[in-house]
């Protein structure tokens, strides 16, 4: 880890560099803004339009779901849980991480985090709002979903779901907006009204007269602190109570003491992996290159495997507990190596061991094996909560027959509107609102590292005709050597 | 004909009836058909049991009675037998049940046994189940409850502590929108930027 070496005396870099304050902020701020005054491009309108095309198939197949039932979403008497639930559970699981992880980065000081919390936190409030959702085609009767406020059943955990989840939509969304605020009024300034009376007021009103005065910067520090604070044991609780819906029934699989850090560690390596796919895809199609570097990544990516591991570790010990005793391990058996092992080593090779070498080697070990490593997790443990649900679920308690599970189109369009919802959101949002957290990136502790990559790598960028860089090198290679 | 064999041969085993049994016995049985009447009652307030009564008219000792309850729990409803005592000298018998659930029980009582659980007890009573007295029923379908004597504070304090993290959420943006407009013409402005004013 090379930390320690490059957050030293930034300042007198800059200085060296010749890259004074002034144009560094300009950068950010433009940057950040572009996304926001740019001329739509025909590659983004056509991406928008087939991500909403998807996503209206998905609310037209519950539309149809509605009128025939769940059976035609594959759901019978003995799968009675299935695809829905996994993608309650994944969505909201890959929020959590989102938070977490900009949480945690905030209250440690992690100036390194400035550009990346926005996406992280806009990733978390697009997510959870999916993931709730799909609480609704989980539903038979989704007309009913008023009952659990009218006849409270303070025994059952879909109760504590519901207020578990219900919360933590609420800090995300005031963990959003905390941090907004100072750019809000930077986007005011910068953009003023320029054709665009309605965004100008909406700026106006979101950034609440902020003038970067010590006491307001004073207020809004220790509002954040606060939220984050919360929202670190809030998403815990929120992914224990989700595990629970699953442990307090009689069931062989769920009934496990270990269900909830099992499913709180896998939201925590689900999310970081997410967060890394943002961030890389923003890095490329918002040309953020000068400020997300690849040493951003890879620092996630050490967060990623380190969850990664705890993980595997956590399914291991989950088969020991039961299998160990032996009272019954025909879900076991079924998902090491019948009908259910494909997916669950699927999910050992692609969301475990390609990960944990895409990492590991020095060679791959930069920005694309990084954003393949992600990928491969981000979908492999998708397929593990198929495998955590399915199992337990479709065992028979009396008698020998198993049941099954079939994906049907329905439950597949549905799915795939959720995942493709992710980032029509965020380019949505990110149309709205700056993409960079403007302020924090200028105001960061000097003794971190990004400013000096990134003052850097602007630095190279404006000594290099347009495509090519200093000494022929990507930036990021230079900040390799810098680090070294 | 055959008709005066048959005549002769039915007064024949009427004969042999009457003569069996005891001279009251065959009178009673003769003249009134014994009926059961039902009640029931709770043996106490901290008992786990109610006591089905039934009352055999006239009296007869030694009659066998069964005791039904109405269920839906089974495919249909109809009555499940619950067991059966002998009548004492003042004609009841009596059985002691313990309900599995609180809300209104119908219960019934026959001389003998029903023919098919189709059939309807001669004897019915219903009976309100109020609540499970004290350690009473759960042990009985299902195991108990850790935290069972805890539960209700259990709940409240999670409530209590769910409201307090809204109360923080909710506060600290309430805060933020009140004193960040107010703090905008503080001493100092920081280095950056402004707003629009």
């Amino acid at each position: 880890m090379t930390t320690e070496r490059i957050s030293v005396d930034t300042d007198q870099d800059a200085k060296n560099n010749g890259v004074s304050g002034t144009d560094w902020e300009d950068e950010v701020k433009r940057a950040a803004l572009v996304p926001i005054t740019m001329r739509l491009g025909l590659i983004w309108k056509v991406s928008v339009a087939l991500l909403s095309l998807v996503v209206l198939s998905g609310i037209a197949a519950w539309i149809y779901q509605l009128k025939h039932g769940l059976g035609s979403a594959g759901y019978n008497d003995q799968a009675f849980w299935a695809a829905y639930i996994v993608d309650v559970v994944a969505f909201i699981g890959v929020s959590y991480g989102g938070a977490v992880i900009s949480a945690i980065l905030r209250l440690t000081g992690q100036s390194w985090r400035a550009p990346l919390t926005r996406l992280a936190e806009g990733t978390a409030l697009v997510t959870v709002i999916i993931g709730a959702l799909f609480v609704f085609p989980h539903l038979g009767h989704p007309e009913q979903f008023w009952e659990i406020l009218v006849y409270v059943n303070t025994s059952s955990p879909l109760f504590w779901d519901f207020l578990a989840i219900g919360t933590y939509v609420v800090a995300t969304v005031v963990f959003f907006y905390l941090p907004l605020i100072p750019d809000m009024a930077i986007a005011n300034k910068s953009l003023g009204q320029g054709g665009r009376p309605h965004q100008f007021k909406l700026y106006k009103v979101l950034s609440l007269k902020w003038m970067g005065t010590k006491r307001q910067r004073s207020l809004i520090h220790g509002a954040i602190g606060v939220i984050a604070l919360i929202i670190v044991p809030l998403a815990v609780s929120v992914h224990s109570a989700l595990s629970w819906a699953f442990a307090l029934t009689s069931r062989p699989g769920w009934m496990e003491t270990i269900f909830p850090p099992y499913f709180v560690i896998a939201a925590l390596y689900s999310g970081t992996a997410l967060v890394i796919i943002v961030a890389s895809a923003f890095r490329k199609g918002y040309h953020l290159e000068r400020f997300i570097t690849e040493r951003h990544l890879q620092r996630l990516s050490y967060i990623m495997v380190a969850l990664g591991l705890v993980y595997l570790y956590l399914t291991l010990a989950d088969f020991l507990s039961e299998g160990y005793t032996g009272i019954s391990t025909g879900w076991i058996y079924q998902t090491v190596v019948g009908r259910y092992s494909i997916p669950f080593w699927f999910y050992v090779i692609a969301g475990e061991l390609v990960p944990m070498v895409l990492v590991a080697l020095k060679k791959t070990r930069n920005i694309k094996g990084i954003t393949i490593a992600a990928v491969g997790v981000v979908i492999a443990l998708w397929v593990k909560r198929i495998v955590i649900v399915l199992p337990p679920a479709t065992q028979p308690l009396i008698g020998g027959q198993w049941g099954t599970y079939h994906f049907t189109a329905v439950s597949i369009l549905v799915t795939l509107a959720g995942v493709v919802a992710i980032p029509l959101g965020l380019m949505l949002l990110f149309r709205i609102l700056p993409v960079l957290s403007i302020d924090e990136m200028i105001q960061a502790d000097p003794v971190g590292s990004f400013e000096r990559i990134s003052q850097q790598s602007l630095e190279m960028v404006r000594l290099t005709a347009p495509g090519t860089h200093a000494n022929g090198k990507h930036p990021d290679e230079q900040e390799s050597e810098v680090s070294k | 004909m055959k008709l005066l064999p048959m005549i002769t041969v039915a007064l024949l085993s009427g004969i042999g009836l009457i003569a069996s049994m005891p001279a009251e016995a065959s009178a009673s049985a003769l003249l009134t058909a014994p009926s059961v009447k039902l009640t029931v009652e709770a043996t106490g307030q901290s008992s786990n049991s109610l006591l089905l009564r039934a009352t055999v008219a006239p009296p007869v000792p030694g009659k066998k009675v069964t005791f039904y309850l109405k269920t839906s729990e089974f495919e249909g409803s109809g009555w499940m037998a619950l067991g059966s005592s002998s009548s004492d000298s003042q004609g009841i018998a009596t059985y002691s049940y313990r309900p599995t659930s609180t809300g209104i029980e119908t219960f019934g009582s026959e001389l003998g046994s029903l023919q098919s659980s189709a059939s309807t007890p001669s004897a019915t009573f219903q009976f309100r189940v109020l609540r499970d007295p004290p350690g009473f029923g759960q042990s009985v379908i299902e195991y108990p409850r850790p935290l069972g004597s805890v539960g209700s504070m259990l709940v409240k304090g999670l409530l209590s502590l769910v409201g307090l993290v809204w109360v923080v959420l909710i506060g600290s943006l309430v805060m933020v929108i009140r004193r960040v407009p107010k703090f905008a013409s503080g001493v100092q402005p920081d280095q950056s930027e402004g707003a629009d004013q």
